[in-house]
């Protein structure tokens, strides 16, 4: 398998092309810039292309979109310092297949190598800790409801209606609603009518 | 306090002198008062009677023997005022004799210097007018300037002076002097007016009547005719009363007024009534009635006053009387009976018409002379005659010319004088719209002014605004620069370096692992917080869902965000709204004390709308505005600005909502 590795940092580049030999690719050519990285593409046409998201010229985004123009068979892997949730989606949005951290890189980029060669995707099980920060000491019960659902538990307990909890909230209603049976599944509360407020009540004495 | 109270008395003399003295000289201006005569003895008050005179044949004898009495006992000074009793009625009653007249003279070169001067002014008189009656005008003036001499001190000297200047008046009017005669009369109505005398003032606006006769000034001399007449019946003199009535006819006939006729017979009939006993108005009226019975052809009626009046002529034997009456008997013969006529009468009279200038009577007159003449074959004379008659036409026509003269004359200055009034008007208003024009202009001028100084005021502000606002945005970008390229700086550089440190570290152990990640993780989150992510590529919606996500897990903080927006606003643009929810957020965190918050970003046809609203305590705008502690507001609204929109913050305890408009290029 033919890789082609693009990063503007020379320690990483080295790093990185080492690791991909290690594996047992090879490694057909490397560039440190977006550009040159685009053209190697086209000119090379390699399996898999491990690239940096930010390089000078045009950045990894940027091949990414241009790959998927052209429709070529090559497949993006990115390799960035990047942990926002939002920059993943927006490579989602170009096709690419693998999404590593760069401090995971030693952990990561095998596993993502072999999964991609395979044609399926890999994203870094690193980058949905990112979001995640307050874990909240509460029961573990609390810990799978979203923030939303949590919140709407609190006013449950000050026995607002669900009108109020909408206004108070700014979803409409039929949001609430929705969150609210969700969050009675997820409780595996019974479905019947003052299931939340009495559980709600219940463990807000804790 | 002693200085002052003798200031003050003194003060109040003075006001008290100061009223009496101006009493005294309202004394010195009014008239002065008659005073009572003392009683007289009989003799006399007999002298003084005019019944006396008219009727005794004694008159004169007890009158020579009185005087003489007086004069022998030196009683100068009662001599003097019997002489003054009697003097004046004969000037009334036209008798110039001359026993009387050696007695005046005598008593002139003799006894004079023996009696004080007001005394004696009777004697000036008498020659006055003995002259004037006898046709010696200028003598007669003469004597008439010698009384007005006298000094004014009381009441008799200024009744003196009056007459005198009334008498002087007279006289220059007979000689045709009419400026003098003005001149005079004017002094005379002056005095008398000082006295109070009715009928010194009524005698006086008589002359004023003949006079403006002469000057054809006809209103005028109707006027002063009318103003005499009011005088006399005032101060109750018939005869003075009826003189001036005959007057007035005089005047109406010297301008031929068509009411003459009906005023002769009404005054005519008025005296007949009254039964006032004088020849002299009854030959005046008379004349006056023959004449106008001769135009209506009433010759017998005519002849019939005329013969009755010829008696009074007689016993009156006053020369300006029996002249008066020549004159209308002549007139009388001229038209009735011009051959036959007694041409002596005519002749007799010529002398005065011509001084009188009665230039029709004239002609009359000399033309029955040349009908006689020619009658007589008496051609010398006739041709004679003609002369004089041609004369007399000629001057009838300067005559007429002359009035007529006078009447455009007159007209003339009228026009002229309204003419000048309505050119000064007009110059008055042409005057006014100048300056009225030159003012509105001027101000008009001054407004224009003004208006353009605050139109360039206006821009000028304009500017600074519009520079104000250019600065502004400038400064934001070049902030946004600034931080995107640290945080670019410190995300890929820093971070970068330090990954390698870690792996090209020789002793690698856990904790330094941990911590160098750790750091790595710090560095992120400055960067994120100075930049958001790849701004420009991740674009507006999504960098606004990461802040809100990241701000509901950091702060345990619910906020809901709806964004319906694809890009239409530039990244700089888009990047400012970023930071404007950011801080928003921001604050409501910090201070709101809200449930949950949300924002919602919403385009339109015309515009975008952005809005961040939560249900926290609120807080008081204006004044967060205006106090120290408030760069995160202005903040919001400046940015706002920047971008081409407005911001709107309402803020109540039920929560706050702050929206921003912009409108769409």
């Amino acid at each position: 398998m033919r890789i082609l590795i693009a990063d503007d940092h020379p320690f990483t580049l080295s790093g990185t092309k080492s690791f991909v030999e290690s594996y047992g690719y090879r490694v057909e050519d490397t560039c440190s810039n977006g550009i040159s990285a685009l053209n190697l593409i086209k000119l090379h046409l390699p399996d898999i292309a491990i690239l940096d998201i930010n390089m000078p010229g045009l950045d990894g985004l940027d091949v990414a979109k241009a790959i998927q123009e052209s429709k070529l068979k090559t497949k993006i892997i990115l390799l960035t310092m990047h942990k926002e949730m939002t920059i993943y989606k927006k490579a989602k949005e170009y096709g690419v297949y693998g999404y590593i951290l760069k401090e995971h890189a030693q952990t990561e980029l095998e596993k993502c190598l072999q999964q991609v060669k395979k044609g399926h995707e890999y994203i870094s099980i690193f980058l949905k800790d990112d979001l995640i920060k307050d874990t909240p000491n509460d029961t573990n019960e609390l810990a799978n409801l979203t923030l939303s659902e949590r919140k709407i538990i609190e006013l449950i307990t000050q026995q607002k209606t669900t009108k109020q909890i909408a206004e108070l909230l700014f979803l409409s209603e039929k949001t609430v609603e929705g969150h609210r049976s969700k969050i009675i599944d997820k409780l595996g509360l019974p479905k019947e009518k003052n299931t939340l407020l009495i559980w709600a009540m219940q463990n807000s004495k804790k | 306090m002693f200085k002052t109270n003798y200031l003050f008395r003194a003060f109040l003399v003075a006001i008290v002198l100061f009223v009496f003295s101006c009493q005294k000289n309202e004394n010195k201006e009014v008239v002065f008062q008659k005073e009572v005569p003392v009683n007289e003895d009989a003799t006399k008050v007999w002298l003084r009677s005019n019944d006396s005179y008219q009727n005794s044949k004694h008159y004169f004898t007890v009158f020579y023997k009185y005087y003489n009495n007086k004069i022998k006992e030196k009683k100068y000074l009662e001599a003097a005022e019997i002489l003054d009793v009697i003097s004046t009625k004969l000037v009334f009653f036209y008798d110039f004799n001359k026993p009387f007249l050696t007695t005046i003279k005598t008593f002139d070169s003799c006894y004079r210097n023996k009696v004080p001067v007001l005394k004696t002014t009777f004697i000036e008189n008498y020659y006055a007018n003995y002259y004037y009656d006898k046709g010696n005008f200028k003598k007669s003036c003469d004597c008439f300037k010698k009384i007005t001499l006298l000094e004014p001190n009381d009441y008799k000297s200024c009744k003196k002076i009056a007459r005198a200047n009334y008498e002087l008046a007279y006289v220059y009017y007979g000689m045709g002097r009419q400026n003098l005669s003005l001149q005079a009369n004017h002094r005379a109505l002056k005095y008398y007016t000082k006295i109070n005398d009715l009928e010194g003032l009524g005698s006086v606006y008589s002359n004023y009547t003949d006079i403006y006769r002469t000057m054809h000034d006809k209103r005028k001399a109707i006027e002063y005719s009318n103003a005499a007449i009011k005088c006399f019946v005032k101060s109750k003199n018939t005869y003075d009363t009826y003189m001036s009535l005959y007057n007035k006819i005089c005047t109406y006939d010297d301008f031929s007024d068509v009411k003459t006729a009906m005023l002769i017979d009404s005054v005519l009939k008025a005296f007949n009534k009254s039964k006032f006993d004088s020849a002299v108005l009854k030959i005046a009226f008379s004349d006056f009635k023959v004449l106008y019975l001769l135009r209506e052809e009433k010759f017998d009626v005519a002849r019939k006053i005329l013969d009755s009046v010829q008696p009074l002529v007689k016993k009156v034997n006053s020369t300006n009387w029996t002249q008066d009456y020549e004159v209308t008997l002549a007139e009388y013969v001229a038209v009735t009976s011009p051959k036959n006529a007694d041409i002596n009468n005519i002749k007799r009279a010529i002398p005065l018409l011509k001084t009188n200038k009665q230039y029709e009577k004239l002609s009359l007159f000399y033309s029955v002379l040349k009908k006689q003449a020619v009658h007589n074959n008496d051609f010398k004379n006739a041709l004679a005659y003609e002369e004089e008659l041609s004369n007399v036409k000629d001057s009838i026509g300067n005559q007429q010319m002359i009035n007529k003269t006078a009447e455009l004359e007159a007209k003339y200055q009228i026009e002229k004088k309204e003419q000048q009034i309505a050119i000064d008007k007009k110059t008055i208003v042409n005057k006014n719209t100048t300056i009225a024009l030159l003012a509105s202009l001027f101000v008009g001028f001054v407004l224009v002014l003004i208006i353009y100084l605050i139109g360039q005021k206006q821009k000028k502000l304009h500017l600074e605004k519009q520079n104000t606002q250019l600065y502004t945005k400038q400064l934001l970008e070049k902030t946004e620069e600034e931080r995107k390229r640290i945080a670019s700086d410190l995300h890929d550089s820093v971070s970068h370096e330090l990954l390698s440190l870690k792996n090209s570290l020789e002793e690698k152990t856990q904790a330094t692992n941990q911590k160098i990640d750790e750091i790595i993780n710090d560095i992120r989150s400055i960067s994120r917080n100075l930049h958001p992510i790849m701004f420009d590529k991740i674009g507006l919606k999504e960098s606004i869902n990461q802040m809100v996500e990241r701000a509901e897990s950091v702060n345990n903080f619910m906020v809901t965000a709806e964004i319906n927006y694809e890009k239409v606003l530039s990244s700089s643009d888009e990047l400012q709204i970023y930071r404007i929810v950011q801080e928003a957020l921001s604050n409501i965190i910090k201070y709101a004390d809200a449930i949950a918050a949300k924002i919602s970003i919403t385009e339109n046809e015309n515009n975008i709308i952005i809005e961040i609203k939560d249900n926290g305590k609120g807080f008081n705008v204006e004044e967060t505005l205006n106090s120290k502690s408030s760069f995160g507001l202005h903040n919001i609204i400046e940015r706002s600005r920047a971008i081409g929109g407005h911001a709107n913050i309402i803020s109540n305890v039920k929560g706050t909502i702050i929206t921003i408009e912009i409108k769409k290029a």
